[in-house]
């Protein structure tokens, strides 16, 4: 007791004092460092609160000449933002009924006292101008409410029947100065929209804007294709499909050109190729070969089509993914016995396994910022779609259902898509694609017209500066 | 040797609480891990190894992920609106200053530490737990506001106030205004250190930000801290007597991210 | 083969063709009388020559097609499928003796070449499924091959979890759909 007394550094307050002090210190989270006279206190503040963030978007304003058409734009592209800032997870969009300034009072420098009022920590509006030849030009600033100073300023013009185009480039632009993360609201997803019954699919593949806007179909659905994924460069397309199979031709792999709307097989293979995916530059296909009961895993070089076998043996080796850098190779296999994850170098070699949970793994996908592998899992009768470090680590799942599979990545690896089939009745099915973030918190449906199923999520479209 | 008996009596009763109390939160991945610097040495190992130790599981529960939206804004609000009362006023000391060796009066300190700890640290956590636990926190904010009215009346402004008391008033009315979004990426390394000049009321008259970085993640975190800052404005209940003492306090912001 | 069921199917088969030709014979009808009436006339030579010209193609076409679906009939009857246990390919008793009568069949059929479709319950990847649905199919060809069939008569193709024969999520539904199916090419 009196030791104790003795090491107590304020021995000015009593024992039970200090004792409660120590608990209230540990129940406040911080840290005092030094204490020492003449240097400044110093805390360490460990804290806070992890919320969305509180965002103002007003209506737009207009300048210059107009017309019906930018007058409903000055509502349609904030709300379209606010949208996808939402959407997002970061944000919450703050009432705008509780905003005290209009949007032509905001052309001046904004009233911060204002917005302050509503805990607003950022106040973004814009201003839509009429241009020559059906274009509009949109300005957008967005203000730190708080700190009072402008954190961001873009103009930005287009056709105007084109304007989600620029609501999608602002929420970019707005989304990266606000979070430090890549956007990804400018997109598209590709996938295969299902008609017919379960027993006998019609397949097409289709391609819409990320928020489900902007649909079209790719393809007329008189073959079955599946599994279609984007190049690097959103030029390509590659998929898998039963093609011609009355002329001799075995299921295979596609590639397809967006621009011209061209497809031509990848090749003709001893077995089935299946299981596409483009390397990060682009210059390279991975892919499953199938032959004699065993799969794997092949790398087949654009220019030349020169194929090279990654994996050998006897097991099923399929739906590889490369490393955002290029140099490593995540696939599932049945080579344990069980269906897992492993890890390989680009040239094959390196094997190793790193799942080990309950259950059988598939489709890894790996992040595009390197640090999750997305993948399906499927345990105890249900699917789910999970994430785990590279290494193995981590494991979390993220969504589960009946049958839920094939996630694919946002740019910027913060957002994921997957697809989602729900037993309707005894026989028939919805079958719909959705989006996640990392969190697992946000999951939404993108509507489309029919069922939808394996979706892949473009790499991100370059903005032309001028 | 009843001081020992009653020290003991303590002692066990503190365990015991705090594992009562505190280990269902760890089993949650959002956690922010304590360190305790200052007594822990004193104290008993187990204690210790509770609190630092987080035993933080791989694979969160998945009935918590799935559902489609989080009732993230009312617990947040409620935060903001009311801040829930801390029971390190001064009346506190006093209390617990009186009469050392009755235990009756010690105990009673105890039980309310729980909400404390939860609303103000593991806020966010909290909100992952709501689905599961049964809301014994308007109850427990109840009895803590009531231990909080009694403390008023005995209130003794004399009783010192330590640069420990300070930092922790200024950490707590930081903490109240500082948010941050959710699981941005290399969140590990992100701390942003601040030095800011108070005036006699509390009114923070300068933020310098010590150490300045082109990382667009750090950007952020540096804006959240200075946006906390901003926002907070101004320190109330720091004592004058005092202020040579914090005149100019280092700030170091440490996002910790479940 | 039991004479009874060799005569049965004789007979069936005749019957089948007596049918398929009376068919024609209508349709010969029918053309010509539609011929007829838009003409305005009765039948011209020459109208009456193409139609029969038509009606030979026709048959010879049908006779294909017919033979095509005797011997699919009848393949049906042997057993055109086996079965799978959950993520395997490992052919059970009661497959070996389908492909058993499978290979009697082939050896007695030896003009046909037929193809195996591999299926998968929809219990599995898309991915995976199309692997599986290969090793399904393969090991039946391989099992075939070793019963005597020349491996060029069998082709094969992995449906994966593509086109289940039953409806459904049970697990009945998922037995019938874990599967290897002899179909013989047109």
């Amino acid at each position: 007791m009196h030791n104790i007394m003795k090491n107590i550094r304020y021995s000015n307050l009593s024992f039970f004092y200090s004792l409660s002090l120590f608990l209230i210190i540990i129940l406040s989270a911080f840290q005092v460092k030094s204490q020492e006279d003449g240097t400044p206190l110093q805390i360490d503040i460990t804290g806070g609160k992890i919320q969305p963030m509180p965002i103002a978007i007003s209506f737009f304003s207009t300048k210059g000449e107009i017309n019906e058409n930018i007058k409903t734009l000055t509502k349609e592209i904030p709300d379209l933002i606010a949208n996808n800032l939402v959407n997002s997870g970061f944000f919450k969009l703050l009432d705008r009924q509780a905003y005290m300034q209009k949007p032509e009072a905001l052309v001046n420098r904004p009233k911060f006292r204002d917005w302050r009022i509503i805990d607003a920590q950022t106040l973004i509006f814009g201003i839509i101008s009429k241009k020559p030849q059906d274009k509009i030009s949109v300005s957008v600033q967005m203000w730190d409410v708080y700190g009072e100073r402008r954190m961001l300023g873009i103009t930005l013009s287009i056709k105007a029947r084109s304007w989600r185009r620029i609501a999608h480039i602002i929420s970019d632009k707005v989304y990266e100065r606000l979070t430090g993360e890549t956007g990804y609201f400018d997109t598209r997803i590709v996938y295969v929209s299902e008609t017919g019954d379960q027993k006998n699919k019609v397949k097409r593949l289709a391609i819409m804007d990320q928020d489900g806007a902007n649909h079209k179909f790719l393809t007329d659905g008189k073959s079955l294709v599946l599994t279609p994924r984007f190049s690097p460069n959103q030029q390509l397309i590659t998929f898998f499909a039963y093609r011609n199979l009355k002329s001799g031709l075995k299921p295979s792999v596609y590639i397809y050109e967006l621009s011209t709307g061209k497809i031509d097989i990848l090749g003709e293979f001893e077995g089935m190729s299946f299981a596409p995916r483009f390397s990060p530059d682009g210059k390279k296909l991975v892919m499953s070969l199938a032959q004699n009961g065993s799969t794997n895993i092949h790398l087949m070089d654009l220019k030349t089509r020169n194929l090279k076998q990654l994996t050998r043996g006897r097991s099923i080796d399929t739906s590889p993914s490369f490393s955002p850098n290029g140099k490593k190779i995540v696939f599932n296999s049945d080579r344990s016995g069980g269906r897992h994850l492993y890890i390989m170098s680009n040239r094959g070699k390196d094997i190793k396994r790193i799942s080990f949970g309950r259950g059988s793994y598939a489709t890894p996908v790996w992040s595009p910022r390197g640090d999750y592998i997305a993948f399906t899992k499927f345990t105890r009768g249900r699917f789910y779609i999970g994430l785990m470090r590279p290494d193995g680590t981590a494991e979390r799942l993220i969504a589960e259902g009946y049958l839920a599979e094939g996630p694919t990545w946002a740019p910027g690896g913060r957002v994921l898509s997957f697809f989602r089939q729900t037993p309707k009745d005894d026989e028939t099915f919805k079958t719909r694609i959705y989006v996640i973030d990392i969190t697992g918190n946000r999951e939404r449906e993108i509507i489309t017209p029919e069922d939808a199923s394996d979706p892949a999520w473009s790499p991100k479209y370059n903005v032309r500066n001028n | 040797m009843r001081n020992a008996a009653y020290t003991s009596i303590f002692f066990h009763l503190f365990i015991f609480i705090m594992i009562f109390y505190n280990l269902p939160s760890f089993k949650s991945n959002a956690l922010n891990y304590v360190s305790v610097e200052i007594v822990t040495a004193k104290l008993e190992e187990p204690v210790k190894k509770e609190i630092i130790k987080p035993n933080r599981p791989e694979i969160k529960p998945l009935k918590k992920k799935i559902i489609p939206s989080l009732p993230v804004d009312k617990p947040k609000t409620l935060a903001i609106d009311k801040p829930v009362p801390l029971p390190i006023d001064k009346p506190v000391i006093k209390q617990t200053n009186n009469d050392v060796s009755d235990p009756s009066k010690i105990v009673p300190d105890l039980p309310p530490t729980k909400p404390i700890f939860k609303k103000d640290v593991f806020d966010d956590m909290l909100k992952n737990l709501a689905e599961d636990e049964p809301d014994l926190n308007s109850e427990t904010i109840k009895e803590l506001k009531k231990v909080n009215a009694e403390n008023v009346t005995s209130k003794n402004s004399k009783a010192s106030i330590s640069p420990h008391l300070i930092a922790m008033k200024i950490a707590r009315q930081i903490n109240q205004n500082w948010t941050r979004p959710p699981g941005l990426k290399n969140s590990d390394d992100m701390a942003v250190p601040v030095r800011i000049r108070l005036r006699i009321d509390g009114t923070i008259i300068n933020i310098r930000v010590l150490n300045r970085s082109s990382d667009p993640t750090y950007i952020v975190y540096q804006e959240a801290a200075e946006r906390a800052l901003n926002r907070l404005k101004k320190f109330d209940g720091l004592p004058p007597d005092k202020y040579s003492s914090w005149k100019i306090v280092e700030l170091n912001f440490i996002p910790v991210n479940p | 083969m039991p004479t009874y069921l060799k005569a049965f199917m004789a007979l069936s088969i005749f019957a089948y063709m007596q049918g398929c030709a009376k068919e024609h014979m209508e349709d010969l009808v029918l053309n010509a009388e539609g011929r007829a009436l838009s003409q305005g006339e009765e039948g011209s030579s020459s109208t009456e020559i193409e139609v029969e010209e038509n009606i030979a193609q026709k048959i010879e076409m049908d006779d294909v097609e017919t033979i095509t679906q005797r011997l699919t009939n009848e393949l049906i009857e042997v057993g055109d499928r086996v079965f799978f246990d959950y993520d395997q390919s490992v052919i059970m008793d009661e497959g070996q003796e389908t492909l058993l009568k499978q290979a009697q069949f082939l050896n007695k059929n030896t003009d046909i070449l037929v193809t195996v479709t591999g299926h998968c319950d929809e219990r599995g990847t898309r991915e995976y499924n199309l692997a599986l649905g290969e090793r399904r199919a393969s090991s039946v060809k391989n099992y075939l091959v070793s019963l005597g069939i020349d491996a060029d008569r069998i082709s094969i193709i992995s449906y994966g979890k593509e086109k289940p024969s039953v409806a459904g999520y049970n697990d009945w539904a998922w037995s019938q759909n874990r599967t290897a199916i002899t179909l013989i090419n047109n």
